[in-house]
């Protein structure tokens, strides 16, 4: 047990240590400085900006990085939907696996294009090899529009007073050829070291000790997971994810793999820190996203150690802790450590049956999405903290009777209304779409694995998830239905795209603004007691929104079980 | 009678109606987001 606890604790130091060097490397891409990539991708990247006519030196303000922001991911949009409406043609298809149908084609691409990649379907099945090329994709440049989005912000916040926040396009590239593809392609010589498939030859055959033929899917897999994991995306090669052998083979994998998922989301705190040559705030930022996340990580370490008492009262041994839905391999420690990490970071790839997990955990899972501010995915964790930052600044400004200022730059009712809009549309799209999906049992009941409080949690997790743009499931939900297809759809797009418009409005605005010269009257953003409150502000918020929700679900659970 | 005859069409061509409504919704969502960069820019 005490290995296992030293194994993650040391794993989050090493991350650590390894993101705040990590994170002066985005700095200096993201300022144009000189890196060592620059000779290989140079080269490629002007023949294609040639060729697309698209001019990466001319500034955009913030309207035009959204302009451009939004049309890039329409045509992904598009041509998701060829690819998936038609994989069953297209080559690459080995296994012979059918093109999608329309609303399960609506629900992938969407979830793919907003870095969520909730999975209606499994890989073995119901993707060919084309569609997960197109996915994989789609797991770079979703990643990398977060990230040059968070960077629009960053540029912003270092700025005087300037319209010119840099280039859409060139930010968006150097994210995928700078950051996101040098750790996937390190990252994925580990999964091949250690077993982890890369093959188009279609299912492999092997024979049983019992004599029996198994066909077994394999595929690009090893070129695959690395990205999910690098670009907090979480969308697996397989249907069972990081919980299938070949997609995490073992626990040196499955400590790559968590690795993997944190280096971006912490590296892009330090990233703004160098950036903005404030490494306080940064620190202060970190500060902030690790108390959230050990207050979540610990009672769900804890609760899982401690086993499950009906299980335990069958007179089974419960030593190793609540074992169901999990694998041996990983075991109770780091699979509780995995669901929350890939809970707060907005991974949403899963080495266990989130399904299965205690009550307390399911809680834990689902407040994590619910803040959606510690350390969340590639680029959009700082979003979603920037909107926090604003409505703490504005609340301390009233609190202490001064114009709330951020930066150098009056915090006033334009960038609020746009923080409130934000900040409110998270809870907003969970708890509608839940009430909706629980006032109509025609179109849900069915498709709950379990009846009562556990099945309201399902529903409650399955939009959570959605509208956090995590995409992990409590895989008890047969998700496949034209209704779950396509009200997912909706809330995944609604709540990627307004919560990036409005950070980046929000950015540019207050950017073009005077900056007014700090003073003994200015309110200091880079202390530990600002970090207390923009805490509180997050608690607070997530309470208000979520508690009588979660008290029908895993919170009654918790009780019933006791 | 336009209903019916609209409705009879749809179900024969279900798989493709599908597919053009599910495109439509898709482009209006970007439409909307176009909107909401504007709304923010007057707020």
């Amino acid at each position: 047990m005490s290995t296992e606890l030293f194994g993650i604790i040391a794993l989050f130091v090493v991350t650590v240590a390894l993101a705040v060097p990590f994170g002066q490397y985005i700095a200096k891409v993201y300022g144009g400085e000189k890196t060592l990539l620059d000779p290989v991708f140079g080269l490629l990247e002007k023949g294609f900006y040639r060729l697309s006519g698209i001019r990466p030196n001319v500034e955009m303000n913030w309207k035009q990085h959204l302009v451009a922001l939004l049309t890039i991911n329409m045509v992904w949009f598009f041509l998701g939907m060829f690819v998936l409406k038609n994989q069953g043609w297209l080559p690459l298809n080995p296994d012979g696996n059918p093109s999608q149908s329309a609303d399960l084609a609506f629900n992938t691409t969407i979830s793919f294009v907003v870095n969520c990649n909730l999975q209606h379907y499994s890989g073995e099945s119901g993707m060919s090899y084309l569609g997960q090329l197109f996915l994989m994709f789609l797991q770079f440049v979703s990643a990398g529009t977060g990230m040059a989005a968070a960077a629009v912000v960053i540029i912003a916040l270092k700025e005087r007073t300037t319209e010119k926040l840099g280039n859409f396009y060139d930010l968006m590239v150097k994210s995928c050829t700078r950051i996101l593809l040098p750790v996937s392609f390190v990252i994925a010589l580990i999964l091949l070291a250690n077993g982890t498939p890369m093959t188009f030859d279609g299912k492999d055959t092997i024979y049983s000790l019992q004599g029996d033929t198994i066909r077994v899917s394999t595929g690009p897999v090893a070129a695959f997971v690395p990205i999910k994991h690098v670009g907090t995306n979480g969308g697996g090669f397989f249907g069972a994810n990081s919980a299938h052998p070949l997609e995490n083979p073992n626990y040196a994998t499955n400590m790559t793999e968590m690795f993997a998922q944190m280096i971006i989301p912490l590296a892009m705190i330090f990233a703004l820190g160098y950036y903005v040559k404030r490494r306080r705030l940064a620190w202060m930022i970190f500060g902030v996203m690790t108390l959230g996340f050990l207050l979540l990580t610990i009672p769900t370490i804890v609760t899982e150690l401690h086993g499950n008492p009906k299980i335990a009262q069958m007179g089974v041994d419960m030593s190793s802790g609540a074992m169901e839905g999990k694998e041996t391999r990983f075991g109770t420690t780091a699979s509780a450590f995995w669901s929350i990490a890939t809970t707060v970071i907005s991974t949403g790839s899963i080495n266990a049956m989130h399904d299965s997990f205690m009550p307390v955990s399911g809680l834990t899972q689902m407040l994590s999405m619910m803040t959606n501010a510690f350390y969340g995915g590639a680029g959009a964790g700082i979003l979603n903290f920037y909107i926090f930052i604003i409505l703490a600044v504005f609340i301390s400004g009233l609190m202490v009777g001064r114009t709330p200022e951020f930066m150098g730059k009056k915090i006033e009712a334009r960038e609020m209304k746009i923080a409130m809009i934000v900040a409110l549309l998270h809870p907003l799209l969970i708890l509608a779409a839940t009430a909706l999906g629980v006032a109509m049992p025609g179109q849900t009941a069915s498709t709950l694995n379990n009846p009562g409080f556990h099945g309201f949690s399902e529903i409650l997790y399955e939009y959570t998830s959605s509208a956090a743009n995590n995409g992990s499931g409590f895989e008890g939900l047969g998700d496949n239905t034209a209704w779950w297809n396509i009200s997912c759809s909706i809330v995944l797009i609604l709540s990627r795209f307004i919560p990036i418009i409005g950070p980046v409005a929000i950015a540019g605005i207050l950017a073009s603004k005077k900056h007014v010269p700090e003073s003994a009257g200015t309110l200091k953003t880079d202390t530990g007691t600002f970090g207390i409150m923009v805490f509180a502000v997050i608690v607070i918020i997530t309470a208000l929104s979520f508690f009588p929700a979660l008290t029908l679900g895993p919170i009654a659970e918790y009780f019933s079980m006791h | 009678m336009w209903l019916v005859v609209l409705q009879l069409g749809f179900n024969k061509n279900f798989k493709i109606m599908t597919t053009l409504l599910l495109l439509a919704a898709g482009a209006l969502s970007f439409a909307l987001f176009y909107k909401t960069v504007h709304y923010f820019e007057k707020i």
